[in-house]
């Protein structure tokens, strides 16, 4: 299952308010801003993704992951696999 | 002159690269891909945002913060104050 369509538009605002961030960093950069305002400019570029996946995670787990420990065996097993690695990946990045 | 401005280019060009990626998440969820298939891609583009602040907080504590302890004087407080609390953002971020 891939994203619930009530949240899609929301999730697209926000893609598209850190893409306007991103692209604000590269304004910054052209315009030999000050690296201390550009580097409070990643961070929160970099809170917001951050915040974008925890979102992400949290949906995955209530629908996909707890329909998958619903319907039982191996399902169950490789759901809960897979999130643990993506958990994993998240806390890596 | 600022710590990056040696490297302006290729900052540009990774800021470009990320904002293609945040393109590109929106891409997928529009798309209807696999919430995971999404996930490893934002983890992907939170690492590449947080290799660019490590640049620059590197280029700046190399170049605005030594050029301030050089010179002396209070200045140089102030630099390694300012520093630390943008390690500090970007620690929590």
């Amino acid at each position: 299952m891939a994203v619930d369509n009530s949240n899609r538009e929301a999730y697209l605002k926000r893609l598209r308010r850190i893409e306007g961030q991103v692209r604000g960093l590269q304004r910054m950069i052209e315009e030999d801003k000050y690296c201390i305002d550009i580097l409070t400019q990643v961070s929160a570029a970099t809170k917001a993704l951050q915040a974008f996946s925890l979102e992400l995670l949290d949906e995955h787990l209530l629908t996909c992951v707890v329909a998958a420990a619903a319907a039982g065996e191996p399902e169950a097993s490789v759901k809960v696999r897979e999130a643990s690695a993506a958990i994993a990946r998240l806390v890596r990045s | 002159m600022h710590g990056y401005s040696g490297d302006k280019d290729d900052y540009l060009k990774r800021l470009r690269r990320i904002e293609g990626q945040v393109r590109g998440l929106q891409r997928m969820v529009e798309e209807d891909k696999y919430c995971i298939d999404i996930l490893t891609q934002v983890s992907a583009a939170t690492k590449a945002l947080q290799a660019v602040s490590l640049g620059l907080i590197d280029q700046h504590l190399k170049h605005c913060v030594a050029e301030a302890i050089a010179e002396g004087g209070g200045n140089a407080d102030d630099k390694v104050r300012e520093a630390s609390a943008a390690i500090a953002r970007l620690v929590r971020s």
